[in-house]
């Protein structure tokens, strides 16, 4: 727990970076891990075959 | 020990034995299967009819030659599910698949090569990923180890395969005889 | 007993230097022999069992003394590097705990080595054959092995000061790879059996001993049960710990062996998260190297096997969980995080449920009848893989987030950035369940079966970046953290039960997959190779492996009072 007091604003700010690195990072991982496997995917990850 | 410390023991004791013993009993409810020791099965070729060809086919596909276990209906099949599916038809889409580099001309010789060729070609949506990164089948020559089916069993097999969908059966009966 | 220990200690390796001699003696033309029935050693009780109980119970005890040495090595580093004395002496009592864990192995091994030659002459003589002379290389490493546990144990106190110290480590280093190598050469001898390589289909020797040893299953197997030795180890001497801390009041005495149970358990849980994922590998590779094998395992006679592991890791991660709720009360800053436990609770038994449902029913015909098939239309899909993949990721993040919890118990953050650090946190939480459980249930029920089967690698990964994450952020976002009062000894009775239950079901869990592992060779000695004509050469049922399992299970318990009782006596001298 920090010690600042963070406001409101900062606060959507920062959790919705979060999501998004996060949803971000886990999209690369599916693509990363079915192209890996000769398994590719489309943008909207299904299945490119 | 102690009386304290020998009261504590046989607590533990007896908790740990119980949780042993609840997983013993656990084991005993799903069902007893146990596995087949191979039998050795005399079968006077000579003397087969076609249904009793077909027949012998049936058990093949069910037991020694395994193909039950991965020819099962979606969602579980891991491989076509022949049972289900009437060969001929089958046989006759793969064959003008442009994709297929096979040598086969019908129905029973598509059977045969999928059987002793399986890398011959890969059923659409069924293949795997090989090491090379290639689709590759998974299934196994059948005439090789573990299975190692002799001629007149695959043959049986194919027999059972035409005859279960009421298509004709081509194969030649071990007496030579075609019915 | 020291100097009749060591005599035992010469005796044992040159019993097995003349065996595997008359092993290697064995030569007979190239393919591998194909017993009859008759052929066959007859001793009037199945020959499979017994050497499935010395097997067993070989492989417990050379489990548990592979296991401590190699956290014993981590926690006396652990303690040269924090300078904590308590470190070093807990590290010398684990292994004081197993020592005569290394005599019970040997002595096991012995009788199992008699058991196999009197009663598979001709597989072993085949397998001596085939395998050249790596026995005798066995043999020597084992020797090793005896040398580097004593040196490790007995000069633990002479050589505690300064350069000394990291002699000894050295020690425990070599302690370590000795213990290892002979695991990886045993496993080299199972894996072949199971997906032989480097011979014709006859059995003939075709490749070098390497081509040998290195079959497809070797290397799965060299990990998964390299760690599993590391989970079953801590859970053992956690069992230990438990004891001695519910058979004393003194607090300081208390304070000990729940740090010491603590401790265990630590290493348990911890070990026990990569398992899944190193059993998946081992069973994909079974998949590759043959269908039917997998099959068999998974989808024929051995799928309700399965179900059984299910329950049994089901009670582990209970247990392990419940023994860190348990913990939380020995530090105030805990109640923070109370509220999540019953979400990690919901989220442990769902899974679990999940994870027992089976695919095929068992009913009666009326029943059948009634409900259109086997398999139930709501349930039913629940019971193949997609579904319990799903599970069992979910579990074991959830177990990671109580460890996270846990460890964050005591602490405050102090550093700037803390707020978006759980931001992040959380957010990596949230987003990998969601991908787990999206994964599992579009590639799992909506696509074919080769992305079905690909998406399991997903889910994986996902609950290993969650770890990996969590570890690395907390790390970093509690440097110099504030502590808050934190009391060794502050906890219930009842926790200790928990270390109890998980020694207990991870030695019955690796006795059932033993089952696995030889029963897929189905009809084989050697896969393909060598026929079992013996008069056991059929899988048995469940039932009869939950017997002889729990009976493996049980003297394993009484070798391990044993062993226990010479450590208690040694804390006298």
């Amino acid at each position: 727990m920090s010690n600042k007091k963070t406001g409101g604003a900062s606060l959507i700010i920062i959790w919705t970076g979060a999501l998004a690195i996060s949803l971000l990072g886990f999209y690369l991982l599916d693509h990363g891990i079915m192209s890996m496997q000769g398994l590719p995917l489309n943008l909207d990850l299904t299945p490119a075959q | 020990m102690t009386s304290d410390s020998r009261w504590i023991f046989a607590k533990v004791l007896g908790f740990s034995l119980g949780l042993i013993f609840l997983f013993t009993l656990i084991t005993w409810l799903p069902p007893q299967m146990e596995g087949e020791a191979p039998q050795e099965q005399i079968i006077e070729l000579e003397a087969l009819t076609l249904d009793e060809f077909v027949t012998l086919g049936e058990s093949l596909f069910n037991g020694r030659g395994a193909c039950a276990l991965c020819h099962q209906p979606p969602p579980a099949g891991r491989a076509p599910d022949l049972r289900n599916l009437n060969m001929a038809t089958v046989a006759a889409e793969r064959l003008v698949d442009t994709n297929y580099q096979g040598q086969a001309t019908d129905t029973t010789s598509y059977l045969r090569e999928s059987m002793l060729e399986p890398g011959r070609y890969v059923a659409p949506g069924w293949g795997m990923v090989g090491s090379d990164g290639n689709f590759t089948s998974p299934m196994p020559t059948v005439d090789k180890p573990p299975m190692s089916l002799t001629p007149v069993e695959v043959d049986a097999i194919i027999a059972y395969m035409l005859a279960k969908d009421g298509n004709p059966v081509t194969v030649l009966l071990p007496g030579g005889e075609v019915q | 007993m020291n100097s009749s220990l060591r005599v035992k200690r010469l005796a044992l390796p040159l019993l097995l230097l003349l065996l595997g001699m008359v092993g290697v003696a064995w030569g007979v033309d190239g393919a591998a022999p194909q017993p009859l029935r008759g052929d066959y050693p007859d001793i009037g009780i199945s020959s499979r069992a017994v050497v499935w109980v010395l097997a067993q119970l070989h492989l417990f005890f050379g489990a548990l003394i592979l296991a401590v040495p190699l956290f014993v090595l981590v926690i006396e580093f652990l303690g040269i590097v924090t300078g904590d004395r308590r470190y070093d002496d807990m590290a010398r009592e684990f292994l004081k705990i197993s020592l005569v864990g290394f005599t019970l192995t040997a002595i096991f091994g012995v009788i199992l080595t008699i058991a196999l030659f009197s009663l598979y002459p001709q597989l072993m003589g085949y397998l001596a054959r085939v395998f050249d002379g790596q026995w005798i290389v066995y043999l020597g490493v084992f020797l090793l092995e005896n040398i580097f546990l004593y040196a490790y144990y007995y000069s633990w106190n002479r050589l505690r000061k300064g350069g000394q110290k990291w002699l000894h480590l050295g020690l425990g280093l070599m302690l370590n790879l000795s213990g290892v190598t002979i695991m990886i050469l045993a496993n080299a001898w199972v894996t072949f059996m199971m997906a032989p390589s480097g011979i014709t289909t006859d059995g003939t020797v075709v490749g070098d001993i390497w081509d040998i040893m290195h079959g497809p299953l070797w290397h799965p197997m060299n990990l998964h049960r390299f760690i599993a030795n590391i989970a079953f180890g801590g859970a053992v001497v956690g069992a230990y710990a438990a004891f001695k801390f519910l058979s004393t009041r003194d607090p300081k005495l208390r304070a000990h062996y729940d740090w010491m149970g603590y401790t265990s358990n630590f290493i348990a849980i911890l070990a026990f998260l990569p398992l899944p994922f190193a059993g998946y590998w081992l069973m994909a590779e079974i998949y590759a190297y043959s269908q039917q094998m997998g099959i068999t395992a998974m989808g024929g006679i051995l799928a309700w096997l399965f179900i059984i592991q299910a329950v049994l890791i089901g009670t582990i991660l209970l247990a392990g969980n419940f023994y860190l709720w348990s913990g939380m009360s020995r530090s105030e800053g805990a109640t923070r995080y109370q509220w999540l436990i019953k979400y990690i609770a919901l989220v442990l038994v769902a899974g679990f449920m999940v994870w027992v449902t089976p695919h095929t029913l068992i009913l009666t015909a009326a029943e059948q009848a009634a409900l259109g098939g086997v398999h139930h239309q709501i349930l039913g899909p629940l019971g193949i893989m997609p579904a319990k993949n799903i599970a069992v990721n979910l579990m074991l993040i959830a177990t990671f987030l109580s460890f996270q919890l846990y460890r964050r118990a005591d602490k405050v953050a102090t550093v700037p950035w803390a707020g978006a650090g759980n931001a992040l946190m959380t957010a990596i939480y949230l987003v990998a369940i969601a991908n787990i459980i999206f994964v599992g249930v579009y590639y799992g029920y909506f696509t074919n079966t080769v992305y079905k089967v690909g998406s399991s690698v997903i889910q994986v990964m996902s609950t290993l970046v969650v770890i990996i994450s969590g570890i690395i952020i907390d790390s970093l976002m509690f440097r110099n953290a504030t502590r808050l009062p934190s009391h060794w000894g502050q906890v219930s009775d009842r926790s200790q039960y928990a270390l109890f239950a998980l020694p207990i079901a991870y030695t019955w869990l690796m006795g059932l997959m033993g089952y696995v592992r030889s029963s897929v060779k189905t009809h084989w000695h050697i896969y393909g190779v060598m026929k079992d004509n013996s008069p056991d050469n059929y899988i048995p049922t469940i039932g009869y492996a939950g017997n002889m399992v729990t009976l493996v299970t049980v003297l394993f318990l009484l070798g391990l009072l044993f062993m226990f009782w010479i450590a208690d006596r040694r804390v006298k001298s």
